[in-house]
């Protein structure tokens, strides 16, 4: 489908918004107690649901340094579905790294009351965005995936996405991401490549030393 | 000598190789090559009687017995031609030493007595030899030593110097059978295989001028096969004589040579036909191998390396084309991907679209200011977005589109299987083709291996050829050993039959006359009975005696004595009447009283050889007997040495 379609972006979004929100408490949102922080952040975990070959190729680094199994085995499923064929949403590069502005998605996330965005102004005059839920969301969200079993997809692979960040913000997981070549060398403005001949090759070799 | 006989001289020579070349069958230039190597000469011979005459016979010694030494000077001169008898009354009173002493000195061969040998000091003979004096003087006896000379004009030349037995005996020989015009005659045997040649020379010659009391043979003291002929034929001088004795020997030599070389070539020929054997039987066995056909092979090896080209060639378009196969299964798979992510999409957004359609919106995305029942009511019954006033539009059945994505998908799967079935035949071809070239190349290394294998020695018709080859040398080689000695023996015995041809009827007229001759003297002997003689060109002597047929050999001592003396002297007659011959004329005669002749035979004998010596005048005869009246009668005294009573000689 070539139109875009910011109805599946923001529902991409808010599922990875619920998963990785964390307790909130203001009495100024009393309808809110979650909050997901980090616009880049946002960014980052999008970009390993959009190519499932780079989230494979970060678990078997993490299985390198501490072999454990499941990561092994979570990269061999996400190349038995043919995820990384059938589940990549290219993404373009920019400056910083992979980039789509949210805006859209945010708005339909927003005008329907999933989602609560808000900018704050810090003392040295920087600005950041973290993202408000409560019952609501996650209500509408439980109701979402039992109309739509599709959907359940999204769900379990924000999941593993956050399992995978391990807490990192924004700034270590671009830079994470950036140490891969395919990555890094894409050209500005370009598509980011698929790296998963590469990375199916070093899954078989770390399958057969297992 | 007849006119009509060929002579030895160049004209002769030439006549005599056409004959030979004629009853051989070669040519004149291999006859004369083979009678030269064999030393077969047509020689001239020198018949041209010479005289020897004892004039002096001087000897001096001591005489060493029980009774004590005695010194002795015996001294016999004024000898000449003619009958000289030396007589005793009594046996052993030296008569025969007398005789010995002279051929001692006229050999050089000691010849007394071996008791007898130590007494001699010295030993003197003079003698003439065709008219001129010569002496010989053995000053010391017992080494030996002495000298040859010549006495001429009251002067003694040396004519050689001898120091001890060998030198005296070849000094004598070289002398006499040089001035005789003698050679020497090599008698050829065979003994232990070997060729032993005896050379018979003048110590031989010399026996025909002895008459032996006991004489085995005709001519000569040797009764050996052949000899008593060839002394014969010497001292008849007849001109073929030397050229037969040549042809003799030389006959000889190669019958020895050939026996030799049959002995050899028999073992040369066992060791071929051996060696033929084993070459045949290799030659079986080898014609048993397999030819190895290099042509085959070759042949063979083309069609297979033709067969690697085509499968390689067709390897190489297959994995051209599996490329091509490859990129267009690649693009399926991508079609076919990209149909599955379509569906994927199409049906996240349709659950997205439905989902926040069934969401109102509550506030204003921009301003965040919330809509009222009111808005909210209005927007729907005008059929406007609630935000921002947008008409909406009516919901769009996603069922086409989700059939199509699915049939896209579908028609992508099929596409990926008919590529997945394409590859795989191309997959098949490239592993035919790789298992052809495979084929192809691994009987291209066969093959080759087998062409490199194949040496040329091994090539089984090599090597029959060359045992062909080697098998005709052979069996040629086999056959033709003794070819060569055969052809030399062919020629000597043509030479032989043509030499003998030559001077057969001359010998035979020769021999007649020799033969009534000795009849006649014989019967003068006192052997009255004796009807006639026949000597043969083999030396026998075939007689009639009172009508019976009998021989030499079948009489008795007496008998063969006064037959040789008789033989002897005829020689010396008929080769004197006919200018031919070689003796030199003196006869010595030892002791014929000793054998049975009675009496009156003796004195047959005695005056037979007073009338012969007149007859023959250049003939001197020495003879030692019994003085007997009539010897004494018939010698005169001057010709007598006489030892009377129990006197000794010396």
């Amino acid at each position: 489908m070539d139109e875009r379609d910011y109805r599946r972006d923001a529902l991409r979004i808010f599922f990875i918004i619920i998963a990785g929100s964390s307790e909130f408490k203001d009495p100024a949102y009393l309808d809110h107690d979650q909050v997901f922080t980090g616009e880049s952040r946002l960014q980052a975990l999008d970009f390993w649901v959009r190519y499932p070959d780079y989230l494979a190729d970060e678990m078997l680094s993490q299985y390198e340094d501490s072999p454990e199994p499941s990561l092994l085995l979570q990269s061999r499923i996400i190349f038995e579905n043919e995820e990384p064929s059938l589940r990549k949403i290219p993404m373009l590069r920019r400056y910083f790294g992979a980039y789509e502005p949210l805006d859209t998605s945010l708005g339909i996330l927003k005008s329907r009351g999933l989602v609560l965005p808000r900018t704050r102004t810090a003392v040295d005059g920087k600005s950041s965005h973290d993202f408000l839920t409560g019952d609501f969301s996650r209500k509408k969200r439980d109701e979402i995936l039992s109309s739509f079993p599709v959907l359940e997809w999204y769900r379990a692979r924000t999941d593993l996405v956050l399992k995978v960040a391990r807490g990192r913000g924004g700034f270590d997981l671009k830079k994470r991401q950036h140490a891969q070549k395919e990555y890094h060398e894409a050209q500005t403005g370009g598509l980011i490549p698929t790296i998963a001949a590469r990375v199916l090759a070093r899954l078989e070799t770390l399958e057969q030393t297992a | 000598m007849t006119d009509t006989m060929i002579q030895p001289n160049d004209e002769g020579k030439k006549a005599w190789l056409g004959m030979i070349a004629a009853k051989s069958g070669h040519d004149p230039e291999t006859v004369k090559a083979v009678l030269d190597r064999n030393g077969v000469f047509a020689r001239q011979t020198k018949a041209v009687p010479q005289r020897l005459t004892i004039f002096s016979i001087r000897f001096s010694g001591v005489k060493a017995g029980s009774a004590g030494s005695n010194r002795f000077d015996f001294e016999w001169d004024d000898l000449s031609p003619g009958l000289w008898a030396v007589l005793s009354e009594a046996n052993l009173r030296g008569k025969t030493t007398i005789l010995n002493v002279v051929r001692w000195a006229l050999t050089g061969k000691r010849s007394v007595r071996d008791d007898m040998s130590p007494w001699f000091q010295s030993v003197v003979v003079g003698f003439t030899l065709d008219g001129r004096d010569f002496r010989i003087a053995v000053m010391d006896a017992q080494k030996g030593a002495g000298r040859l000379e010549r006495l001429t004009a009251g002067k003694e030349l040396v004519v050689r110097e001898f120091w001890d037995e060998t030198s005296f005996e070849s000094t004598m020989s070289d002398f006499f059978m040089g001035e005789l015009g003698l050679q020497p005659i090599i008698n050829h045997s065979e003994r232990d295989g070997k060729s032993v040649e005896t050379p018979h020379g003048w110590n031989w010659l010399f026996t025909s001028m002895l008459i032996e009391p006991n004489p085995a043979a005709t001519f000569g003291s040797q009764a050996i096969a052949g000899m008593p002929t060839r002394m014969m034929q010497m001292f008849m001088g007849l001109p073929w004589a030397n050229t037969t004795n040549d042809i003799k020997a030389a006959q000889g030599r190669l019958a020895t040579k050939a026996s030799q070389a049959n002995t050899l070539s028999a073992g040369i020929r066992t060791k071929t036909e051996r060696r033929i054997e084993e070459l045949k039987k290799k030659r079986g066995e080898i014609s048993q191998k397999p030819v190895v056909d290099t042509v085959a092979i070759r042949k063979k090896l083309a069609v297979s390396s033709e067969r690697f080209s085509s499968a390689d060639a067709r390897l190489r378009a297959l994995l051209t084309n599996i490329k091509i196969v490859g990129d267009d299964a690649a693009a399926a798979k991508f079609a076919y991907d990209e149909s599955r992510r379509a569906l994927l999409t199409l049906k996240d957004s349709l659950a997205a679209g439905y989902v926040f359609r069934t969401l109102k919106p509550i506030c204003c995305p921009s301003c965040d200011e919330t809509f009222t029942s009111e808005r909210e009511q209005q927007r729907q019954e005008d059929h406007l977005c609630l935000v921002c006033g947008t008409p909406d539009v009516e919901t769009e059945d996603s069922s086409d589109a989700l059939e199509r994505a699915e049939a896209a998908v579908k028609d992508a799967a099929a596409e990926v299987g008919r590529q997945e079935k394409r590859t795989a035949a191309v997959d098949q071809q490239v592993k035919r083709a790789k298992n052809d070239r495979d084929e192809a190349e691994k009987e291209c290394v066969t093959f080759e291996k087998e062409l490199a294998d194949v040496r040329p020695d091994e090539d089984p018709r090599v090597a029959i050829l060359l045992i062909d080859a080697q098998l005709k040398e052979l069996e040629t080689l086999a056959t033709a050993a003794t070819d060569d000695a055969t052809d030399e023996l062919k020629i000597l015995t043509a030479a032989e039959d043509v030499t003998k041809s030559i001077y057969k009827a001359e010998q035979d007229r020769i021999l007649g006359l020799v033969s009534d001759l000795t009849a006649k003297y014989a019967r003068e002997f006192g052997m009255v009975s004796l009807e006639s003689v026949e000597l043969n060109g083999a030396g026998q002597m075939r007689l009639v005696k009172l009508g019976s047929a009998t021989s030499f050999r079948h009489q008795t001592d007496g008998e063969k004595a006064r037959l040789k003396v008789a033989a002897t002297l005829a020689m010396l007659k008929v080769a004197e009447r006919e200018g031919v011959g070689r003796h030199p004329g003196l006869l010595l005669i030892d002791s014929p009283k000793s054998n049975e002749m009675i009496d009156k035979d003796y004195a047959m004998l005695i005056e037979g050889l007073t009338g012969l010596t007149e007859e023959l005048k250049t003939v001197q005869v020495i003879f030692t007997g019994i003085a007997q009246p009539v010897v004494l009668r018939l010698v005169p005294k001057d010709h007598r040495l006489h030892a009377e009573g129990d006197d000794y000689l010396w």
